[in-house]
């Protein structure tokens, strides 16, 4: 499914490019679009307008904006835009649109997250709707990237080729990411929604036990027929107060895995949180409820779903998936190699599941990628492999299929494009969140350490940074971006004040384990300058190959010597000298100046706008475009979405009464029940709304056309009033 | 045409093993060697009345050939760039150029020297590191506006080479455009004789 065939964004005014501000030229490249992802997309420049020009609210342009993956940076003026890769699958053309567009517009850099999206950095918003479009050509989307819907689906990058996984569970997330993007059960949330696939139980690769949606592919034996399906797991979730998902059911149908996502999103819509942004994953609605009777309603909701055809014909796409090499299978020949392939080949190959071919991971430090090396990289993939690369969620890229025999001349092509540093499945992969370089919510350096660590490791701490028993987490706070909780060695930001002076230091956090899905959270054990960081790490990694009994993991091991000894090991690397010893111990990370405590509020906790406030803003939307229409003459047509922009409006208003978009209920009926009949609504104004209905389009005069504009604009202001005479849906 | 994005690159004679000083130990890497960078750019950041209209620093030095330490800003973005094809300071405008395409490319090669110039006096500018004020790669960044084709260098040759004429003369220099449809549109220039930053910026103003 590509993203051009999975569109329902509701938009049908093919003028509305009228008030942008692209080129002729421009304009005829982006008609290509599919109609229903470039009006969309005018829509976004638009609404952006709009807002520059002081015609929309700020709260509901930000929530708007998040909803198109535009994110606020710490830095004022300048945005990060997440760009959704569902899967981290990437095609080689896509590769070069991102490297293209991170040269063009941000700072040269793509960035890999952990949840296998792309980010860019530093953006001037007015670039955003041609970045978009500029995407949407090679079907890649930001929509919901961020904000509070239903984020990137991810999945196990080795899904297909991984030798322990029941099935490639690759076809179904992506017919999952594809169904839920844009659905209407998917847009009332009070915080974000994330969905994880997994090929198997045991490892790490699919961590979809700290996801809303959990799912682990299994296989059941039925009338002697293999069926597939999957172990579900609810409500887990990383932040300041990690929860692992709670068992929902042991199987699950595959051809069940949609309309349960659809139930569990109505049930999370209807009885989430939606004032305490703190307390409103779907996690806490879960400890709240319990895991019974949240699994009773979503059973509940389940049964009474409208039958959705999407269900099973989505499915259809399941049976069609394949993913080829592009050449046949081949043996490695190790004579001759030198001694770097050979460490490269041991830390960032491995084989598949299919002989004579193995997955090569890209190690990227910190996740970043300049323009011309993924460019480059394109090209040096499409020598090898078929357009199966993917983002994976330890920041780096895993190349597939590659036929053992050409794994030396690929290492030699990535050699050249500096590409080929060993340690993608090693300590030196650091993993860490933007912290203080772009987010507002940071309180340290988390890059900035990484950065200390991934020099260490390159130089001097080498043996350290070969090691494949261990991984290091940075968070910029407790937040746990950097997935901190599921690390060996976590590290969160955090400050102390020493007199005058303010240094950052860093929680640490040992004993937690990505193994088994992310199943296991370490325990604090105390806090250390950022300074110390890098000999913490020597000194933990030290007692561990010193103490260890026979295979025994960190996480084992720590909570076998117990905290009490690990404490001793940190002590002294606890005490923070005085600014006047050691003045460098009070700058972070990576700057030459001192370092000061500034945390503002972050935008991945949205503030929640309601369904009503979104439905109320585009009916003024509506209503300009009506406005542009009659100006041009086009009196039919401006008439007709008048109309739809008080319909608009109107479904704003029922969705306080909980009637969801997808219900598809009677928007007229339901208004004249719950509003015009309840006496909730000047009934002048509902009048509007009744008669535009009976009376359609015809016999329009010019005077009578812009009668019911000026009654749609009434019926619209009613509307507000009613909402905020509602308390806002409060 | 809206010419906005102009990457202006001065390639310096610091060599792509990344041992930036010559005094420095040779097993220095590329996020040490880049480190006064974040010194000087950190004090450069603070000037909020600058027109480029600094924001902050990008810290990339982790990245191998890659864009080094940047300094974003509004207006324009400047960095000690590591890629091919060598070193050097690149300085990208952004937003704000106006008036004819000509005096849009003159405008953001004079401020490019300008700050060229104040960079290299700094006290912490690696010692031993020359720029080669011969060897400039200018670029266009924006494949919508300016793609890397035929037509775009016919509307947009004659004002790059009276911007250069300008600045080395008219036959004191060559251009080799850019040969990849994939990268971004622009040439290659090497001066036939190598002058100041001072005697160039003046040529410009």
């Amino acid at each position: 499914m590509s993203e051009s065939s999975a569109i329902n964004s509701g938009v049908t005014n093919p003028e509305f490019s009228e008030v942008s501000n692209l080129s002729n030229a421009s304009k005829e490249r982006w008609a290509r679009l599919p109609d229903s992802i470039r009006e969309e997309i005018d829509v976004f420049e638009a609404e952006l307008r709009r807002f520059q020009s002081g015609q929309m609210p700020e709260k509901v342009f930000l929530e708007f904006r998040l909803r198109n993956g535009v994110y606020g940076q710490r830095q004022e003026g300048v945005q990060m835009l997440r760009i959704k890769i569902p899967m981290g699958m990437l095609t080689a053309k896509q590769m070069e649109v991102l490297a293209d567009l991170s040269e063009e517009y941000a700072d040269g850099i793509s960035h890999v997250t952990t949840r296998q999206d792309i980010q860019y950095h530093y953006m001037d918003i007015n670039d955003t709707p041609t970045t978009f479009r500029r995407l949407a050509e090679v079907g890649i989307t930001t929509k919901e990237a961020c904000g509070n819907v239903v984020r990137n689906v991810t999945a196990c990058p080795q899904s297909g080729v991984c030798s322990d996984e029941a099935f490639d569970v690759t076809p179904y997330a992506r017919v999952m990411a594809y169904f839920l993007l844009r659905h209407p059960d998917a847009q009332s949330f009070g915080r974000k929604f994330k969905v994880a696939f997994s090929g198997c139980g045991e490892h790490a690769c699919g961590l979809a036990l700290m996801h809303d949606i959990g799912a682990v592919a299994a296989v059941r034996e039925e009338n002697g027929v293999r069926k597939k399906g999957f172990t579900v797991y609810l409500g887990g979730g990383l932040g300041a107060i990690p929860h692992r998902a709670k068992l929902y059911s042991e199987f699950v149908p595959a051809e069940e895995m949609l309309p349960l996502a659809q139930a569990v999103a109505r049930v999370f819509t209807r009885l989430g949180e939606k004032k305490n942004r703190n307390k409103a994953r779907m996690k806490f609605l879960i400890a709240k409820l319990g895991m019974e009777e949240f699994a009773r309603l979503v059973r509940e909701e389940f049964e009474k779903l409208p039958h959705d055809p999407r269900w099973t014909d989505d499915l259809a796409e399941v049976e069609t998936y394949r993913e080829e090499p592009l050449k046949p299978p081949s043996p490695l020949r190790m004579e001759g190699a030198s001694e770097a392939f050979g460490r490269w080949f041991s830390l960032n190959a491995r084989p598949q599941a299919q002989d004579g071919y193995s997955m090569v991971t890209v190690f990227l430090p910190l996740g970043d990628i300049s323009a011309w090396q993924l460019r480059s990289l394109a090209e040096v993939c499409r020598k090898y492999v078929k357009d199966t690369v993917r983002a994976t969620v330890d920041q780096n890229l895993l190349i597939r299929w590659v036929a053992n025999g050409d794994l030396p001349a690929l290492y030699d092509d990535l050699a050249a494009l500096e590409l080929h540093l060993a340690g993608g499945n090693s300590l030196a992969n650091v993993t860490a969140c933007p912290g203080t370089d772009s987010c507002k919510l940071g309180i340290a350096s988390s890059r900035g350490l990484a950065g200390v660590l991934n020099e260490k490791f390159q130089n001097g701490m080498t043996s350290y940074g070969d090691r494949a028993d261990l991984k290091i987490k940075i968070s910029g706070c407790f937040n746990a971006c950097g997935q901190h909780h599921i690390a060996d060695l976590g590290f969160f930001g955090s400050s102390r004040r020493v007199g005058q002076h303010v240094a950052p230091v860093f929680q640490v956090v040992l004993g937690g384990s990505t193994k088994a899905n992310a199943t296991s959270f370490g325990l604090s054990m105390g806090k250390v300058p950022a300074k110390e960081v890098p000999a913490v790490v020597e000194k933990l990694t030290d007692i561990y190959t010193a103490e260890r009994e026979n295979d025994e993991t960190f996480a084992e091991y720590t909570e076998r010597v117990g905290k009490g000894r690990i404490k001793q090991v940190l002590e002294p690397f606890e005490k923070l000298p005085d600014y006047t010893e050691r003045p460098e111990y009070y700058r972070d990370s990576r700057q030459g100046w001192d370092y000061a405590m500034s945390m503002g509020v972050g935008e991945c906790a949205g503030e929640v706008v309601t369904q009503a406030e979104f439905s109320l803003e585009d009916a003024d939307r509506l209503m300009f475009d009506a406005t542009l229409d009659l100006e041009g003459g086009r009196m039919e047509e401006a008439v007709k979405i008048s109309l739809q922009a008080m319909k608009e409006a109107a479904d704003g208003l029922l969705s306080l009464q909980g009637l969801l978009l997808s219900d598809k209920y009677d928007t007229v009926a339901e208004f004249r029940k719950h509003y015009a009949e309840a006496g909730k609504f000047l009934p002048l104004c509902a009048d509007y709304l009744f008669r535009a209905v009976e009376q359609g389009t015809a016999d329009l005069t010019e005077e009578n056309a812009h009668q019911r504009l000026e009654e749609a604009t009434l019926f619209i202001e009613e509307a507000n009033g009613a909402y905020s005479r509602l308390g806002g849906g409060a | 045409m809206d010419l906005q994005r102009i990457h202006i690159k001065l390639l310096t004679n610091a060599a792509l093993n990344l041992n930036l000083n010559q005094n420095q130990n040779q097993n220095q890497n590329q996020n040490q060697n880049l480190e006064p960078f974040i010194d000087i750019f950190g004090r450069w950041r603070q000037d909020k009345k600058h027109p480029a209209g600094w924001v902050d620093l990008a810290d990339y030095a982790h990245v191998p050939k890659g864009p080094g330490i940047v300094l974003v800003g509004y207006q324009a973005s400047v960095a000690f760039d590591m890629a091919d094809p060598a070193p050097g300071i690149l300085y990208m405008t952004r937003n704000g150029l106006e008036g004819a395409n000509e005096a849009r490319i003159r405008g953001a090669l004079q401020s490019g020297l300008e700050t060229a110039k104040k960079l290299v006096a700094e006290k912490e500018f690696p010692a031993g590191v020359e720029l080669n004020t011969g060897a400039l790669e200018l670029r266009f960044a924006d494949r919508v506006e300016t793609p890397n084709t035929p037509t775009t260098d016919a509307a947009l040759q004659p004002a790059i080479a009276a911007a250069l004429d300008a600045l080395y003369g008219a036959s004191g220099y060559e251009m080799t455009r850019e040969a990849d449809t994939g990268q971004l549109y622009g040439y290659s220039v090497r001066a036939k004789q190598v002058g100041g930053l001072d005697g160039l910026i003046q040529k410009l103003g």
